[in-house]
């Protein structure tokens, strides 16, 4: 006797209990992520504070994580535009450097005038943009896999930026790698709430203008049809390739611009340590948003919210900053878990097998 | 505490960097309010085996000596934001001493003090100084210098190696100290510098042991925290200088000396000054040195001759007393120029931005 599993395809699993099991996963992947921390040895008594009201309540905190959230949201635009297209930017770090080094680069030879700063964040954009079109390119002609093109352009872009932070962009004063700092018309303005910057708006147009694209225009259907079928989209004689190139390529300028706002916004220099991660979060990011652009700000925040209380886990308990990274892994894993039992049934179906 | 020597061009880095805030300050103690709560930032873990773990020793040190508990956080980071976010942390919750631990963070604590005028605090290595910041290091080319000759004394083959981490004044000092000392003792000895950008890559930092031993080098100093070049060095036999810590126990066989931190020697007291109350931040920097015993060097190998250890021995006193400088003129690059003319000592507006190799190091500065 052998079984076979097949697995079906629900019909018609209604939004309803599509909302409910991402809630319920998220409320288990939150419950998981609590015992880990607890488990690792913080008192049960701190979390309420440590999750809540340090990083979302109280107003120093909610700033911090504000500003975290803001590169994260544009970081997530990057992997979400693409994956609507099934192309998987895993070199969101990559584009993120090119478009810091590109605003740095304009505001070290001081290019613009008094565009200075708008002239960083279009440069931003070119940079990014520019660091994805190779990627996008090689699998639009040749069919190269865009994982192992992006991945390693990443790697490119990172020596890029040690050798200007040890050659040219080096700040003379302390000889350490890191670019000079910014002068006050090269910095996003600020609102007198923590770090806030005028990164924020930034990224909240960039989602309103992708949700925009993605929902309302013509643009966002000819991406959907081209993302699911691309062979029957050309048939029916969607731009198929136009459409592809542009959605990376917008997807390579939001992270090329996360990488101008944290220059710009935040660090006011260049160094090596500039959008770390922002990969894995902006890929955690998208998928928890379900690469739709209106939840990106709401996720990012719940993202950037961790790290906040990751870093005074670690500052007030000692817990390795590593458990930001399972906590994340542990919600995704559940939410990905659920989403796959909503979308599919698994039948187990008995019998001969020939 | 004692009064350390000034130095210029931290003058000027702390007049053009801190402008507005420092102007016209004049050297005044610094009162925090309330009693102490302390923490220190560590850029990797405490216990590195190194850099940090002689800083951590410091800080157990003072919670013994002064009765303090002390918070520490670590692998924060030498970035700005990743430092004023740690700092900000703690300040919100009370702490009115912060104890970087970084060159790396010279910018980000300068940020951080502005920002929070009644918080004070000390920087390990760092750059910057305000009214109530104050770099402090210690002047570690004294002991390189000694370890040099040990190793100038010892090597066979006559080519020696260090292994550096970033190339800036206050490494770029080690290695030529290294290189002098070697040649005070073996005027024709070949010392090869790499620098590998990182404070901490345990796997580099053996490869480039590796390859430094595979050229013929028979001593290598070993400028960062890791044991790698250690054990590498004892595999092919050949000896090794130990930084931050005691290194003995990485190399049983090979290890000559150790240039060592007392870190405690300036913390207990700064601690103990911002205790009571009379903590004078110096606005040009804490800048110690053998004589103060903040640095030093651990009991020199058997391998090291008799007549080299008398020599040896005879130079720390006489660095102690003041009346040797490691960088008496003449001095030479390694293109040729002479850096310092006869009959001058480099400053420590020099020391601080050494830019060149001496003659007789190979190697290139980045």
């Amino acid at each position: 006797m052998l079984e076979t599993v097949t697995l079906e395809r629900r019909q018609g699993a209604g939004a309803v209990r599509a909302a409910l099991t991402y809630a319920g996963a998220l409320a288990l992947g939150l419950a998981l992520s609590l015992a880990v921390l607890v488990a690792a040895g913080v008192p049960t008594g701190a979390l309420f504070n440590e999750l809540v009201v340090q990083v979302f309540l109280s107003p120093a905190g909610l700033a911090r994580t504000v500003t975290m959230a803001t590169p994260m949201m544009l970081g997530a635009l990057a992997a979400a535009l693409c994956l609507r297209l099934k192309f998987w930017n895993i070199g969101i770090e990559g584009q993120l450097w090119l478009g810091a080094i590109c605003a740095t680069a304009v505001a070290l030879y001081d290019i613009g005038g008094p565009l200075r700063l708008p002239l960083m964040m279009v440069a931003a954009m070119a940079g990014g943009a520019l660091w994805i079109l190779p990627s996008a390119l090689l699998k639009m002609w040749l069919g190269v896999s865009e994982v192992i093109v992006t991945l390693l352009m990443s790697n490119i872009a990172f020596l890029l930026l040690q050798h200007l932070l040890f050659g040219p962009f080096r700040d003379p004063t302390f000889n350490f790698p890191t670019s000079p700092v910014f002068g006050e018309a090269e910095k996003l303005a600020r609102f007198g709430w923590g770090d806030v910057n005028g990164g924020l708006v930034l990224a909240l147009v960039a989602v309103a203008l992708a949700a925009l694209a993605l929902g309302r225009l013509r643009y966002g259907y000819a991406a959907r049809f081209v993302g699911d079928n691309p062979k029957a989209a050309l048939a029916l004689g969607f731009p198929a390739g136009r459409v592809l190139l542009l959605s990376i390529l917008a997807g390579g300028a939001m992270a090329g611009l996360a990488g101008g706002v944290i220059v710009a916004g935040t660090e006011y220099r260049l160094t090596q340590a500039v959008g770390l991660n922002m990969t894995f979060n902006g890929i955690v990011i998208a998928a928890l948003a379900r690469n739709a652009p209106g939840w990106i700000p709401l996720v990012a925040l719940f993202i950037a919210g961790l790290y906040v209380a990751g870093a005074s886990l670690k500052v007030f308990y000692g817990v390795s900053e590593g458990i930001v990274l399972i906590a994340q892994g542990i919600i995704l894993l559940v939410l990905v878990t659920a989403q796959f039992v909503t979308t599919y049934r698994v039948r187990l179906a008995r019998g001969v097998v020939a | 505490m004692t009064a350390f020597p000034k130095l210029p061009r931290r003058a000027l880095l702390a007049a053009s960097l801190a402008a507005g805030l420092t102007q016209a300050l004049p050297l005044a103690a610094f009162e925090i309010q309330g009693e102490p709560k302390v923490a220190f930032i560590y850029a990797a873990t405490a216990r590195d085996g190194g850099w940090n773990e002689a800083l951590d020793n410091a800080r157990m040190a003072v919670e013994a000596q002064l009765g303090l508990e002390i918070a520490t956080v670590e692998s924060v980071p030498e970035e700005a934001t990743a430092l004023k976010n740690a700092v900000d942390l703690f300040t919100g919750r009370g702490f009115n001493v912060i104890v970087a631990t970084g060159y790396g963070y010279s910018e980000g604590v300068l940020e951080a003090a502005k920002a929070h005028p009644d918080v004070a605090f000390v920087n390990a290595s760092g750059a910057t100084n305000a009214a109530n910041l104050e770099g402090f290091y210690t002047r570690t080319y004294q002991g390189w210098y000694l370890a040099g000759m040990a190793a100038g004394a010892t090597s066979e083959s006559g080519k020696i190696g260090i292994i550096a981490g970033f190339p800036v004044g206050v490494v770029n000092w080690d290695v030529n100290a290294f290189a002098l000392g070697a040649q005070a003792v073996n005027p024709e000895v070949e010392t090869t510098v790499v620098y590998t950008n990182s404070w901490w890559d345990p796997v580099k930092e053996g490869e480039v042991a590796q390859a430094l031993l595979d050229q013929g080098v028979d001593v290598i100093g070993n400028n960062l925290s890791s044991a790698a070049p250690f054990i590498a060095a004892e595999k092919a036999g050949a000896k090794s200088v130990g930084f931050q810590l005691d290194m003995s126990q990485h190399a049983p066989e090979g290890h000559l000396t150790s240039v060592v931190f007392h870190w405690d020697e300036y913390l207990v007291p700064t601690l103990a000054a911002l205790q009571d109350g009379s903590w004078e931040p110096s606005e040009w920097g804490a800048f110690p040195g053998m004589a103060d015993g903040t640095v030093g060097i651990t009991p020199l190998s058997d391998d090291v001759p008799d007549e080299v250890k008398a020599q040896i021995e005879e130079t720390a006193e006489a660095i102690k007393a003041g009346t040797f400088e490691v960088f008496a003129g003449p001095v030479v690059a390694q293109d040729g120029t002479v850096v310092v003319p006869e009959g001058e000592v480099l400053d420590d507006g020099g020391l601080w931005g050494m830019e060149f190799l001496v003659e007789g190091v190979k190697g290139t500065l980045n």
